[in-house]
């Protein structure tokens, strides 16, 4: 995975993150009638798509099918970009679960916001990249305190962005941690072996059974 | 690249030790030692009880066959410290320390320990003074604006440490930032269209007084910076 200053409709073809956020999908009508793509609605009724259909579809299909000559489909607004929600992270933008709403909410947002170009409401893109700056804090203030939190309410809030970001500050906080401590050069008795942390006298490193 | 997710954008404190390695100390030889004719430079001759400046990584060597005393830095006093542990908990800003102090302290006080007065002492002082940095680096948060941070005085551990998580959020940000301006300059009209209503087309581009140019900034410790790939 890489990250880059670039938005996510440059290149990055292999960036897994990507690929998986642009396979959420939107609620689309199709604007033409299409044949012999039926099977798309799930069902093995309608062997073609007719005009009017509404079918969920990734976004990067969207992406494909809405060129600048025609656009095949209309899509509305997700239910994540609703003003219902952006009211919410205007007010408190760490107390709203993003995973729940959409695990990749951020990257989705940005991508959407360039096909959109222009006709989503004024403040949708900067309400956002505020509520990421505020919830930015909690997350990195995670990152140096619970070295050890992976599962606790507040990661499970969090969307695939802020979870890795979480997860990298705590990776290297660790680090330095064990580095201090010298983890990595001292003897210790395996853990398998049923002590877990006991040196090589057998003494438990902190106070537990003894060997 | 191959390199595991933690080594692509930080050193490993390992490597950050290991470049501390190359700082001068002053040694007292305990016995005539020729000049060493390295690669860079030469270093010597030792003849005690002179002192001689030599690169860290030779002086444990030296330390550790018995062949030297290390005479510690001037800021690797029980004194000193209280009075940077005393100036860092007053101040807002980060005090000015060695660039190395984490790495360096480290290894005298592992290797050279009899060297040291009060090694103990000093054991913590040390952690002291690193508790007061890092909530200080947690309040440095909070003034984080979109496209930069200025903290000063940063040693190189406590640098690497931050270093992932923030240029992360700081990719992340400047692309939350340029689709926002996408949004507020309004467009042609793309593969969207929206369920409520209020056109914002042509009205958009004027209503926003700073105008249109993402903020960018190459400046400071922490630049998000375009072109920064990781």
């Amino acid at each position: 995975m890489s990250w880059t200053a670039r938005p996510l409709t440059d290149v990055d073809y292999y960036d897994l993150d990507g690929i998986l956020a642009e396979q959420q999908c939107l609620p689309a009508t199709f604007q033409v009638h299409i044949p012999g793509m039926g099977y798309l609605d799930g069902t093995e009724e309608n062997e073609d798509i007719l005009e009017g259909t509404k079918i969920p579809l990734p976004v990067w299909l969207i992406d494909t099918l809405n060129t600048d000559h025609e656009m095949l489909v209309e899509t509305d607004l997700p239910k994540a970009l609703t003003e219902a929600v952006l009211r919410h992270l205007r007010a408190s933008a760490s107390k709203v679960n993003l995973q729940a709403l959409c695990p990749y909410y951020f990257m989705v947002a940005e991508k959407l916001q360039h096909m959109a170009e222009g006709t989503l409401p004024i403040t949708t893109g900067d309400t956002i990249a505020q509520a990421f700056q505020d919830r930015l804090k909690a997350v990195l203030d995670h990152t140096q305190t619970r070295l050890e939190e992976h599962t606790s309410e507040f990661v499970q809030g969090l969307d695939m962005v802020e979870r890795d970001i979480l997860k990298r500050g705590q990776d290297a906080s660790l680090q330095v941690k064990r580095w201090a401590m010298r983890t990595p050069a001292r003897i210790r008795r395996a853990p398998a072996l049923g002590m877990g942390d006991a040196d090589v006298y057998g003494r438990p490193a902190r106070g537990g059974r003894q060997g | 690249m191959a390199l595991p997710v933690q080594l692509q954008s930080a050193l490993s404190p390992a490597e950050a030790e290991f470049l501390a390695e190359n700082e001068r100390i002053q040694i007292e030889p305990l016995r005539q030692l020729p000049v060493l004719g390295l690669i860079e430079t030469e270093i010597g001759p030792f003849v005690p009880p002179r002192s001689v400046s030599v690169p860290l990584w030779l002086a444990i060597v030296l330390k550790k066959r018995g062949l030297c005393h290390v005479k510690p830095p001037r800021w690797l006093t029980a004194e000193s410290l209280q009075d940077l542990v005393q100036a860092e908990r007053t101040q807002d800003q980060f005090t000015p320390l060695p660039f190395h102090y984490m790495e360096v302290a480290k290894m005298l006080l592992e290797v050279a320990g009899d060297d040291l007065p009060d090694a103990g002492t000093c054991q913590t002082l040390l952690q002291d003074l690193r508790e007061a940095r890092r909530s200080k680096a947690r309040q440095g948060v909070e003034i984080m604006d979109q496209s930069h941070i200025r903290v000063d005085n940063l040693a190189q551990m406590e640098l690497n440490e931050l270093r992932a998580p923030f240029t992360m959020s700081f990719s992340m940000m400047k692309r939350l930032q340029a689709a926002a301006n996408l949004s507020r300059l309004g467009g042609s009209g793309g593969g969207l269209t929206r369920t409520t209503a209020g056109g914002t087309g042509a009205g958009a581009s004027g209503s926003r007084g700073g105008g249109g140019m993402p903020s960018s900034s190459g400046t400071a410790a922490y630049g998000g910076g375009s072109g920064l790939s990781y």
